[in-house]
Protein backbone atom coordinates (compact mmCIF):
# COMPACT_ATOMS: atom_id res chain seq x y z
CA UNK A 1 0.00 0.00 0.00
CA UNK A 2 1.05 3.19 -0.92
CA UNK A 3 2.08 5.86 1.96
CA UNK A 4 0.98 9.29 1.72
CA UNK A 5 3.23 11.84 0.73
CA UNK A 6 5.28 13.41 3.85
CA UNK A 7 4.67 16.76 4.14
CA UNK A 8 7.79 19.61 3.16
CA UNK A 9 8.43 22.96 5.02
CA UNK A 10 9.73 25.87 3.58
CA UNK A 11 12.59 25.52 5.53
CA UNK A 12 13.14 22.41 4.72
CA UNK A 13 12.89 23.15 1.12
CA UNK A 14 15.34 26.04 2.20
CA UNK A 15 17.95 23.99 3.01
CA UNK A 16 17.69 21.16 0.48
CA UNK A 17 18.59 24.12 -2.09
CA UNK A 18 21.44 25.23 -0.05
CA UNK A 19 22.29 21.47 -0.15
CA UNK A 20 22.33 21.16 -4.00
CA UNK A 21 23.85 24.72 -4.80
CA UNK A 22 20.87 26.29 -5.63
CA UNK A 23 20.31 29.50 -4.36
CA UNK A 24 18.61 33.31 -5.39
CA UNK A 25 15.44 35.33 -5.77
CA UNK A 26 14.70 32.04 -8.89
CA UNK A 27 14.29 29.71 -6.02
CA UNK A 28 11.47 30.67 -3.35
CA UNK A 29 11.66 28.29 -0.40
CA UNK A 30 7.53 28.23 0.16
CA UNK A 31 7.48 27.68 -3.52
CA UNK A 32 9.78 24.93 -3.83
CA UNK A 33 7.87 23.72 -0.72
CA UNK A 34 4.63 23.14 -2.39
CA UNK A 35 6.36 22.04 -5.60
CA UNK A 36 7.99 19.12 -3.98
CA UNK A 37 4.99 18.34 -2.22
CA UNK A 38 3.30 17.23 -5.50
CA UNK A 39 6.20 15.56 -6.93
CA UNK A 40 6.17 13.42 -3.84
CA UNK A 41 2.43 13.09 -4.28
CA UNK A 42 3.65 11.24 -7.82
CA UNK A 43 6.46 9.41 -6.30
CA UNK A 44 3.54 7.35 -3.98
CA UNK A 45 1.30 7.14 -7.07
CA UNK A 46 5.06 5.16 -8.83
CA UNK A 47 4.97 2.95 -5.28
CA UNK A 48 0.93 2.69 -5.81
CA UNK A 49 2.43 1.01 -9.42
CA UNK A 50 4.99 -0.90 -8.42
CA UNK A 51 3.43 -2.23 -5.54
CA UNK A 52 1.15 -3.91 -7.40
CA UNK A 53 2.89 -5.75 -9.77
CA UNK A 54 2.47 -9.36 -9.46
CA UNK A 55 5.74 -10.19 -10.22
CA UNK A 56 7.37 -7.88 -8.68
CA UNK A 57 9.49 -4.58 -9.77
CA UNK A 58 11.26 -4.96 -13.13
CA UNK A 59 14.74 -3.69 -13.05
CA UNK A 60 14.07 -0.94 -15.65
CA UNK A 61 17.26 -0.18 -16.08
CA UNK A 62 18.83 2.57 -18.16
CA UNK A 63 18.27 2.15 -22.24
CA UNK A 64 20.55 -0.30 -23.20
CA UNK A 65 22.65 1.86 -25.91
CA UNK A 66 23.34 5.24 -26.57
CA UNK A 67 21.01 6.65 -29.46
CA UNK A 68 23.83 8.98 -30.55
CA UNK A 69 26.39 6.73 -31.44
CA UNK A 70 24.08 4.96 -33.81
CA UNK B 1 4.86 31.68 -57.12
CA UNK B 2 6.60 28.15 -57.03
CA UNK B 3 4.92 25.72 -54.43
CA UNK B 4 5.13 22.47 -53.86
CA UNK B 5 2.77 20.75 -51.34
CA UNK B 6 5.08 17.39 -50.85
CA UNK B 7 8.61 16.04 -51.12
CA UNK B 8 6.54 13.80 -54.43
CA UNK B 9 5.59 16.53 -56.20
CA UNK B 10 9.15 18.33 -55.58
CA UNK B 11 11.15 15.31 -56.98
CA UNK B 12 8.44 14.83 -59.69
CA UNK B 13 9.08 18.62 -60.88
CA UNK B 14 12.62 18.69 -60.08
CA UNK B 15 13.41 15.42 -62.38
CA UNK B 16 10.69 17.29 -65.31
CA UNK B 17 13.04 20.62 -65.36
CA UNK B 18 10.00 23.02 -64.42
CA UNK B 19 11.75 24.16 -61.97
CA UNK B 20 14.97 24.15 -59.99
CA UNK B 21 16.16 23.46 -56.75
CA UNK B 22 17.47 27.29 -56.73
CA UNK B 23 13.84 28.74 -58.11
CA UNK B 24 12.45 26.65 -55.47
CA UNK B 25 14.73 27.83 -52.40
CA UNK B 26 14.23 31.37 -53.60
CA UNK B 27 10.18 30.82 -53.88
CA UNK B 28 10.22 28.76 -49.89
CA UNK B 29 12.46 31.84 -48.93
CA UNK B 30 9.72 34.55 -50.19
CA UNK B 31 6.89 32.68 -48.92
CA UNK B 32 8.64 32.36 -45.31
CA UNK B 33 9.30 36.27 -45.67
CA UNK B 34 5.60 37.32 -46.60
CA UNK B 35 4.27 34.47 -44.41
CA UNK B 36 6.16 33.92 -40.80
CA UNK B 37 5.69 37.27 -39.63
CA UNK B 38 2.33 35.82 -38.91
CA UNK B 39 3.36 32.29 -37.55
CA UNK B 40 6.93 32.99 -36.61
CA UNK B 41 7.40 29.19 -36.99
CA UNK B 42 11.22 30.36 -38.15
CA UNK B 43 13.65 31.02 -35.43
CA UNK B 44 16.66 31.51 -38.03
CA UNK B 45 16.42 31.53 -41.87
CA UNK B 46 19.50 30.68 -43.53
CA UNK B 47 19.57 32.60 -47.33
CA UNK B 48 23.15 32.33 -48.17
CA UNK B 49 23.18 27.83 -46.99
CA UNK B 50 20.06 27.46 -48.53
CA UNK B 51 21.22 29.08 -51.96
CA UNK B 52 24.28 26.70 -51.88
CA UNK B 53 22.68 23.86 -51.21
CA UNK B 54 20.41 24.75 -53.98
CA UNK B 55 22.93 24.73 -56.10
CA UNK B 56 24.88 21.88 -55.36
CA UNK B 57 21.39 20.23 -55.96
CA UNK B 58 21.19 21.61 -59.56
CA UNK B 59 24.23 20.22 -60.82
CA UNK B 60 23.50 16.75 -58.58
CA UNK B 61 20.31 16.73 -60.60
CA UNK B 62 21.80 18.24 -63.62
CA UNK B 63 24.41 15.13 -63.90
CA UNK B 64 22.85 12.09 -63.46
CA UNK B 65 24.36 10.87 -61.12
CA UNK B 66 22.63 9.14 -57.68
CA UNK B 67 19.42 11.66 -56.16
CA UNK B 68 17.41 11.02 -54.01
CA UNK B 69 13.73 11.92 -53.58
CA UNK B 70 15.07 14.64 -50.87
CA UNK B 71 17.36 15.82 -53.32
CA UNK B 72 16.68 19.52 -54.15
CA UNK B 73 13.64 19.94 -51.81
CA UNK B 74 13.41 22.24 -49.27
CA UNK B 75 13.12 21.08 -45.74
CA UNK B 76 13.34 22.61 -41.59
CA UNK B 77 14.91 21.45 -38.67
CA UNK B 78 13.87 22.53 -35.14
CA UNK B 79 16.27 25.03 -33.64
CA UNK B 80 17.70 22.44 -30.52
CA UNK B 81 19.64 20.24 -33.89
CA UNK B 82 22.49 21.55 -34.49
CA UNK B 83 23.66 23.04 -37.58
CA UNK B 84 26.79 23.88 -38.46
CA UNK B 85 27.96 27.85 -38.25
CA UNK B 86 24.76 28.85 -37.28
CA UNK B 87 23.98 28.73 -33.40
CA UNK B 88 21.34 26.52 -31.64
CA UNK B 89 19.18 28.99 -29.43
CA UNK B 90 16.61 26.18 -28.10
CA UNK B 91 14.00 28.90 -27.86
CA UNK B 92 16.32 30.14 -24.86
CA UNK B 93 17.71 33.44 -23.62
CA UNK B 94 20.31 31.34 -21.91
CA UNK B 95 21.65 29.78 -25.49
CA UNK B 96 24.32 32.40 -26.86
CA UNK B 97 24.22 33.38 -30.42
CA UNK B 98 27.59 31.07 -30.86
CA UNK B 99 27.85 29.27 -34.03
CA UNK B 100 27.69 25.03 -33.60
CA UNK B 101 30.89 23.88 -34.80
CA UNK B 102 29.26 21.14 -36.55
CA UNK B 103 26.13 19.44 -38.06
CA UNK B 104 24.05 16.93 -35.85
CA UNK B 105 23.86 13.26 -37.63
CA UNK B 106 20.30 13.91 -38.79
CA UNK B 107 21.45 16.93 -40.62
CA UNK B 108 24.44 15.62 -42.05
CA UNK B 109 21.95 12.89 -43.75
CA UNK B 110 19.75 15.35 -45.19
CA UNK B 111 22.63 17.10 -46.37
CA UNK B 112 24.22 13.90 -48.04
CA UNK B 113 20.62 13.13 -49.19
CA UNK B 114 20.78 16.75 -50.87
CA UNK B 115 17.80 18.27 -49.15
CA UNK B 116 18.38 22.17 -48.93
CA UNK B 117 17.93 23.37 -45.22
CA UNK B 118 16.14 26.51 -45.18
CA UNK B 119 16.15 27.21 -41.79
CA UNK B 120 15.78 26.42 -37.78
CA UNK B 121 11.80 26.28 -36.71
CA UNK B 122 10.82 27.54 -33.19
CA UNK B 123 10.79 25.40 -29.95
CA UNK B 124 9.26 25.93 -27.22
CA UNK B 125 12.22 27.20 -24.73
CA UNK B 126 13.99 23.98 -24.19
CA UNK B 127 11.97 21.70 -25.83
CA UNK B 128 10.30 21.77 -22.20
CA UNK B 129 6.82 22.57 -23.01
CA UNK B 130 3.45 22.13 -25.93
CA UNK B 131 3.09 25.95 -26.55
CA UNK B 132 6.06 27.41 -28.80
CA UNK B 133 5.72 30.71 -28.52
CA UNK B 134 5.69 33.22 -30.35
CA UNK B 135 4.98 30.69 -33.35
CA UNK B 136 1.24 30.77 -34.08
CA UNK B 137 -0.89 28.05 -35.67
CA UNK B 138 -1.55 28.43 -39.49
CA UNK B 139 -5.51 27.61 -38.68
CA UNK B 140 -5.93 29.89 -36.18
CA UNK B 141 -3.27 32.52 -35.89
CA UNK B 142 -4.73 33.09 -31.90
CA UNK B 143 -4.31 29.51 -31.33
CA UNK B 144 -0.88 27.30 -29.90
CA UNK B 145 1.24 25.13 -32.83
CA UNK B 146 1.63 22.78 -29.80
CA UNK B 147 5.11 21.85 -29.13
CA UNK B 148 7.51 21.51 -28.26
CA UNK B 149 8.44 20.95 -32.37
CA UNK B 150 5.74 24.05 -32.65
CA UNK B 151 7.48 25.55 -35.42
CA UNK B 152 8.03 22.65 -37.34
CA UNK B 153 4.14 22.00 -37.49
CA UNK B 154 3.40 25.27 -38.18
CA UNK B 155 5.93 25.80 -41.47
CA UNK B 156 4.49 22.14 -42.94
CA UNK B 157 1.20 23.23 -42.41
CA UNK B 158 1.53 26.61 -43.71
CA UNK B 159 2.96 24.80 -46.98
CA UNK B 160 6.53 26.84 -46.18
CA UNK B 161 8.49 23.43 -46.49
CA UNK B 162 6.96 19.69 -47.25
CA UNK B 163 9.11 18.42 -43.92
CA UNK B 164 10.71 19.95 -40.64
CA UNK B 165 12.30 17.49 -38.34
CA UNK B 166 10.81 17.65 -34.64
CA UNK B 167 11.98 15.74 -31.72
CA UNK B 168 9.56 13.99 -28.96
CA UNK B 169 10.25 13.19 -25.53
CA UNK B 170 6.46 12.96 -24.58
CA UNK B 171 5.03 14.24 -27.92
CA UNK B 172 6.48 16.82 -28.88
CA UNK B 173 6.30 15.60 -32.42
CA UNK B 174 3.02 14.44 -32.66
CA UNK B 175 1.41 17.50 -30.57
CA UNK B 176 2.00 19.87 -33.09
CA UNK B 177 1.41 17.57 -35.74
CA UNK B 178 -2.43 16.81 -34.75
CA UNK B 179 -2.84 20.39 -33.48
CA UNK B 180 -1.40 21.97 -37.10
CA UNK B 181 -3.46 19.21 -39.37
CA UNK B 182 0.21 17.45 -39.96
CA UNK B 183 1.61 13.77 -40.45
CA UNK B 184 4.54 13.46 -37.78
CA UNK B 185 6.16 10.46 -36.91
CA UNK B 186 8.13 9.20 -33.96
CA UNK B 187 10.34 6.42 -34.69
CA UNK B 188 11.28 3.54 -32.66
CA UNK B 189 13.69 4.90 -29.96
CA UNK B 190 16.83 5.19 -31.31
CA UNK B 191 16.60 4.58 -34.72
CA UNK B 192 17.76 8.28 -35.58
CA UNK B 193 20.67 9.49 -34.04
CA UNK B 194 20.20 12.16 -31.63
CA UNK B 195 23.88 12.96 -31.78
CA UNK B 196 24.02 17.08 -32.08
CA UNK B 197 20.75 17.75 -30.57
CA UNK B 198 20.41 19.32 -27.34
CA UNK B 199 19.04 16.62 -24.81
CA UNK B 200 15.86 17.15 -22.96
CA UNK B 201 15.80 13.58 -21.58
CA UNK B 202 17.82 11.62 -23.33
CA UNK B 203 16.70 8.52 -22.53
CA UNK B 204 13.40 9.44 -23.89
CA UNK B 205 14.34 11.98 -26.73
CA UNK B 206 13.29 10.92 -29.88
CA UNK B 207 14.06 12.76 -33.40
CA UNK B 208 11.56 12.32 -36.84
CA UNK B 209 9.92 14.34 -39.39
CA UNK B 210 6.72 16.05 -39.37
CA UNK B 211 5.45 16.33 -42.71
CA UNK B 212 2.48 17.09 -45.70
CA UNK B 213 1.78 13.68 -45.90
CA UNK B 214 2.87 10.17 -44.73
CA UNK B 215 4.51 9.24 -47.49
CA UNK B 216 6.72 12.13 -47.06
CA UNK B 217 7.16 11.41 -43.10
CA UNK B 218 8.10 7.69 -44.66
CA UNK B 219 10.69 9.32 -47.20
CA UNK B 220 12.10 11.25 -44.84
CA UNK B 221 12.86 8.44 -42.45
CA UNK B 222 15.17 6.94 -44.69
CA UNK B 223 17.27 9.78 -44.77
CA UNK B 224 17.05 9.90 -41.05
CA UNK B 225 17.56 6.95 -39.83
CA UNK B 226 20.52 6.22 -42.77
CA UNK B 227 18.76 3.68 -44.84
CA UNK B 228 15.71 1.31 -44.42
CA UNK B 229 13.01 1.21 -47.37
CA UNK B 230 9.97 2.80 -45.63
CA UNK B 231 8.00 3.59 -48.71
CA UNK B 232 8.02 0.40 -51.59
CA UNK B 233 5.07 -0.89 -48.86
CA UNK B 234 3.20 1.87 -48.28
CA UNK B 235 0.54 0.40 -50.71
CA UNK B 236 -0.08 -2.38 -48.87
CA UNK B 237 -2.82 -1.01 -46.89
CA UNK B 238 -4.73 -3.03 -43.48
CA UNK B 239 -6.38 -5.44 -44.85
CA UNK B 240 -6.07 -8.11 -41.56
CA UNK B 241 -4.43 -5.79 -39.28
CA UNK B 242 -5.35 -6.53 -35.96
CA UNK B 243 -5.61 -3.44 -34.05
CA UNK B 244 -5.94 -2.31 -30.69
CA UNK B 245 -8.53 0.64 -30.12
CA UNK B 246 -7.02 2.50 -26.51
CA UNK B 247 -9.80 3.01 -24.01
CA UNK B 248 -10.06 4.28 -20.53
CA UNK B 249 -6.84 6.67 -18.77
CA UNK B 250 -5.12 8.09 -19.92
CA UNK B 251 -6.86 8.42 -23.23
CA UNK B 252 -10.12 9.51 -21.48
CA UNK B 253 -11.82 11.86 -21.37
CA UNK B 254 -11.64 13.29 -24.50
CA UNK B 255 -13.20 16.58 -25.89
CA UNK B 256 -16.76 15.40 -27.86
CA UNK B 257 -15.59 16.54 -31.32
CA UNK B 258 -12.19 14.68 -30.78
CA UNK B 259 -14.15 11.41 -29.83
CA UNK B 260 -16.38 11.87 -32.73
CA UNK B 261 -13.61 11.94 -35.32
CA UNK B 262 -11.75 9.14 -33.60
CA UNK B 263 -14.78 6.87 -33.89
CA UNK B 264 -15.26 7.52 -37.47
CA UNK B 265 -11.51 6.90 -38.03
CA UNK B 266 -11.69 3.70 -36.70
CA UNK B 267 -14.74 2.75 -38.54
CA UNK B 268 -12.39 4.19 -41.83
CA UNK B 269 -10.37 1.59 -40.58
CA UNK B 270 -12.59 -1.33 -40.03
CA UNK B 271 -13.99 -0.60 -43.33
CA UNK B 272 -10.68 -0.59 -45.35
CA UNK B 273 -10.36 -4.34 -43.63
CA UNK B 274 -8.76 -4.43 -40.60
CA UNK B 275 -10.22 -5.52 -36.99
CA UNK B 276 -10.52 -3.17 -34.77
CA UNK B 277 -10.94 -4.41 -30.54
CA UNK B 278 -11.22 -2.11 -27.68
CA UNK B 279 -8.26 -2.12 -24.85
CA UNK B 280 -7.85 -0.88 -21.37
CA UNK B 281 -3.73 -1.46 -20.29
CA UNK B 282 -4.23 0.07 -16.47
CA UNK B 283 -0.64 0.41 -16.52
CA UNK B 284 -0.91 3.20 -18.75
CA UNK B 285 -2.90 5.18 -16.07
CA UNK B 286 0.55 6.16 -14.20
CA UNK B 287 2.29 7.21 -17.49
CA UNK B 288 2.82 11.15 -16.37
CA UNK B 289 3.96 9.74 -13.06
CA UNK B 290 6.69 7.87 -15.14
CA UNK B 291 7.07 10.71 -17.63
CA UNK B 292 7.90 13.39 -15.32
CA UNK B 293 10.25 11.29 -12.86
CA UNK B 294 12.83 10.19 -15.96
CA UNK B 295 12.38 14.12 -17.82
CA UNK B 296 12.71 15.69 -14.52
CA UNK B 297 15.80 14.17 -12.99
CA UNK B 298 17.40 13.92 -16.71
CA UNK B 299 16.90 17.27 -17.75
CA UNK B 300 18.05 18.60 -13.92
CA UNK B 301 20.76 16.85 -14.55
CA UNK B 302 21.49 17.60 -18.09
CA UNK B 303 20.71 21.90 -16.97
CA UNK B 304 22.90 21.69 -14.16
CA UNK B 305 25.03 24.46 -14.38
CA UNK B 306 22.30 26.57 -16.32
CA UNK B 307 19.69 25.67 -13.22
CA UNK B 308 22.89 26.76 -10.95
CA UNK B 309 24.63 29.79 -12.55
CA UNK B 310 21.23 31.34 -14.27
CA UNK B 311 18.34 29.89 -13.34
CA UNK B 312 16.67 33.72 -14.10
CA UNK B 313 16.80 32.68 -17.40
CA UNK B 314 14.79 29.77 -17.19
CA UNK B 315 10.96 29.85 -18.17
CA UNK B 316 9.86 29.34 -14.18
CA UNK B 317 7.40 26.53 -14.81
CA UNK B 318 10.30 24.79 -16.33
CA UNK B 319 12.51 26.06 -13.93
CA UNK B 320 10.47 24.61 -11.18
CA UNK B 321 10.34 20.79 -13.27
CA UNK B 322 14.55 21.17 -12.64
CA UNK B 323 14.62 22.12 -9.09
CA UNK B 324 12.70 19.46 -8.24
CA UNK B 325 14.33 16.89 -10.34
CA UNK B 326 17.73 17.98 -8.70
CA UNK B 327 15.99 17.71 -5.23
CA UNK B 328 13.48 13.98 -5.35
CA UNK B 329 15.65 11.67 -4.51
CA UNK B 330 17.54 9.22 -6.72
CA UNK B 331 14.89 6.42 -5.84
CA UNK B 332 12.17 8.75 -7.22
CA UNK B 333 14.28 8.68 -10.96
CA UNK B 334 14.69 4.47 -9.98
CA UNK B 335 11.34 4.47 -9.68
CA UNK B 336 10.72 5.91 -12.87
CA UNK B 337 12.89 3.62 -14.30
CA UNK B 338 10.86 0.69 -12.98
CA UNK B 339 7.52 2.27 -13.71
CA UNK B 340 8.88 2.42 -17.49
CA UNK B 341 9.44 -0.77 -17.69
CA UNK B 342 6.41 -1.87 -16.01
CA UNK B 343 4.51 0.29 -18.78
CA UNK B 344 6.47 -1.18 -21.47
CA UNK B 345 5.93 -4.70 -20.35
CA UNK B 346 2.14 -4.41 -20.31
CA UNK B 347 1.68 -2.79 -23.51
CA UNK B 348 3.86 -6.04 -24.74
CA UNK B 349 1.83 -8.31 -22.95
CA UNK B 350 -1.38 -6.85 -24.32
CA UNK B 351 -0.03 -6.66 -28.00
CA UNK B 352 1.56 -10.08 -27.47
CA UNK B 353 -1.22 -11.83 -25.94
CA UNK B 354 -3.96 -10.48 -28.07
CA UNK B 355 -1.34 -10.53 -31.38
CA UNK B 356 -2.11 -6.50 -32.65
CA UNK B 357 0.08 -5.14 -35.24
CA UNK B 358 -1.19 -1.28 -34.10
CA UNK B 359 -2.74 0.68 -31.36
CA UNK B 360 -4.43 3.43 -32.00
CA UNK B 361 -5.94 6.06 -30.16
CA UNK B 362 -6.58 10.22 -30.45
CA UNK B 363 -3.61 11.56 -30.46
CA UNK B 364 -4.60 14.16 -28.30
CA UNK B 365 -7.99 14.75 -26.06
CA UNK B 366 -8.36 18.22 -27.73
CA UNK B 367 -7.56 20.55 -30.56
CA UNK B 368 -5.79 23.89 -29.93
CA UNK B 369 -6.35 26.16 -27.35
CA UNK B 370 -5.25 29.79 -27.20
CA UNK B 371 -1.80 30.92 -26.09
CA UNK B 372 -2.97 32.54 -22.81
CA UNK B 373 -5.40 28.99 -21.76
CA UNK B 374 -3.41 27.25 -19.01
CA UNK B 375 -6.67 24.50 -18.78
CA UNK B 376 -8.62 23.09 -20.33
CA UNK B 377 -12.18 21.52 -19.54
CA UNK B 378 -12.49 17.88 -20.51
CA UNK B 379 -15.40 15.24 -19.12
CA UNK B 380 -16.76 18.30 -16.50
CA UNK B 381 -12.85 18.49 -14.65
CA UNK B 382 -10.58 21.12 -15.71
CA UNK B 383 -7.35 19.65 -16.79
CA UNK B 384 -3.37 21.62 -17.49
CA UNK B 385 -3.11 21.66 -21.09
CA UNK B 386 0.45 20.78 -20.63
CA UNK B 387 -1.17 17.38 -19.07
CA UNK B 388 -3.55 17.16 -21.35
CA UNK B 389 -2.00 16.83 -24.49
CA UNK B 390 1.06 14.64 -23.18
CA UNK B 391 -1.47 11.81 -21.36
CA UNK B 392 -1.68 10.05 -24.73
CA UNK B 393 1.50 11.31 -25.99
CA UNK B 394 3.91 10.12 -23.78
CA UNK B 395 3.29 6.67 -23.42
CA UNK B 396 5.13 5.35 -26.33
CA UNK B 397 7.98 7.49 -25.15
CA UNK B 398 8.11 5.61 -22.36
CA UNK B 399 7.89 2.17 -24.14
CA UNK B 400 9.88 3.45 -27.14
CA UNK B 401 7.29 1.93 -29.80
CA UNK B 402 6.93 4.22 -33.24
CA UNK B 403 4.27 6.47 -33.14
CA UNK B 404 2.74 8.49 -35.89
CA UNK B 405 -0.16 11.58 -36.03
CA UNK B 406 -2.25 11.91 -39.03
CA UNK B 407 -5.03 14.44 -39.60
CA UNK B 408 -8.42 12.76 -38.99
CA UNK B 409 -11.04 15.50 -39.09
CA UNK B 410 -11.61 19.29 -37.99
CA UNK B 411 -13.82 20.14 -34.63
CA UNK B 412 -16.39 22.65 -34.89
CA UNK B 413 -14.23 25.68 -34.88
CA UNK B 414 -12.76 24.36 -37.63
CA UNK B 415 -9.47 22.92 -35.53
CA UNK B 416 -7.66 20.05 -36.92
CA UNK B 417 -7.61 16.39 -34.68
CA UNK B 418 -5.39 13.81 -35.14
CA UNK B 419 -5.20 10.34 -34.93
CA UNK B 420 -2.43 8.08 -33.54
CA UNK B 421 -1.48 5.08 -34.52
CA UNK B 422 1.60 2.66 -32.50
CA UNK B 423 3.67 -0.44 -33.71
CA UNK B 424 5.72 -2.95 -32.60
CA UNK B 425 9.61 -1.57 -31.92
CA UNK B 426 10.84 -1.27 -35.39
CA UNK B 427 7.58 -1.46 -37.28
CA UNK B 428 7.53 1.33 -38.58
CA UNK B 429 6.13 0.01 -41.65
CA UNK B 430 3.33 -1.17 -40.13
CA UNK B 431 2.45 2.32 -38.66
CA UNK B 432 3.22 4.41 -42.03
CA UNK B 433 1.09 1.39 -44.32
CA UNK B 434 -1.84 2.04 -42.18
CA UNK B 435 -1.63 6.03 -41.72
CA UNK B 436 -1.09 5.97 -45.67
CA UNK B 437 -4.37 3.79 -46.15
CA UNK B 438 -6.18 5.98 -43.60
CA UNK B 439 -4.85 9.40 -45.11
CA UNK B 440 -6.43 8.10 -48.67
CA UNK B 441 -9.10 6.61 -47.52
CA UNK B 442 -10.74 9.87 -45.46
CA UNK B 443 -9.15 12.35 -48.23
CA UNK B 444 -6.93 14.03 -45.42
CA UNK B 445 -8.51 17.55 -43.92
CA UNK B 446 -10.02 18.58 -47.66
CA UNK B 447 -8.41 22.29 -47.58
CA UNK B 448 -5.75 24.18 -46.61
CA UNK B 449 -5.34 26.43 -43.49
CA UNK B 450 -6.07 30.25 -43.98
CA UNK B 451 -2.01 30.96 -43.33
CA UNK B 452 -1.21 28.86 -46.71
CA UNK B 453 1.60 29.55 -49.03
CA UNK B 454 -1.53 28.15 -51.31
CA UNK B 455 -3.28 31.87 -50.49
CA UNK B 456 -0.33 34.12 -51.46
CA UNK B 457 -0.59 35.91 -55.18
CA UNK B 458 0.44 33.06 -57.50
CA UNK B 459 0.44 30.35 -55.25
CA UNK B 460 -2.28 28.30 -56.24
Amino acid sequence: MAERPVSVTAEEAAGMLDLSGLSGSAFDPAEAARTLESWRAADSRLDELLDALPEGCPPGGPVGFDPRWR
Amino acid sequence: MAVVRTIREAARRLRSGSITSAELAAATLDAVDRLDGRLNAFALVDRQGAAAAAEAADARLAGGGEAGLLTGVPVAVKDIVDMAGLPTRCGSAAYPDRPRPADARAVSRLREAGAVIVGKTTTHELACGVYSLPAANPWDTGRIPGGSSGGSGAAVAAGLVPMAVGSDTGGSIRIPAALCGVAGLKPTYGLVPTGGVEPLAWSLDHLGPLAASVEDCASSLEVLAGGGDYTSGLGGGVRGMRIGVLAGPPFSPMAPDVEAAFGEAVEVLAGLGAAPAELDIPELEYTLEAEFALVGSEAAAHHRRLLRDRPELIDPAIRQVFMAGTLMPASHYLKGCQAREAIRGAIRREMEGRRLDLLVSPTLPAAAVRPDQQEIELGGEMESVNMAYVRTTAPFNLSGQPALSVPCGLDREGLPIGLQLVGRPFDEGAVLRAGAAYEEASGGLGRPPPVHVSGLPGGG
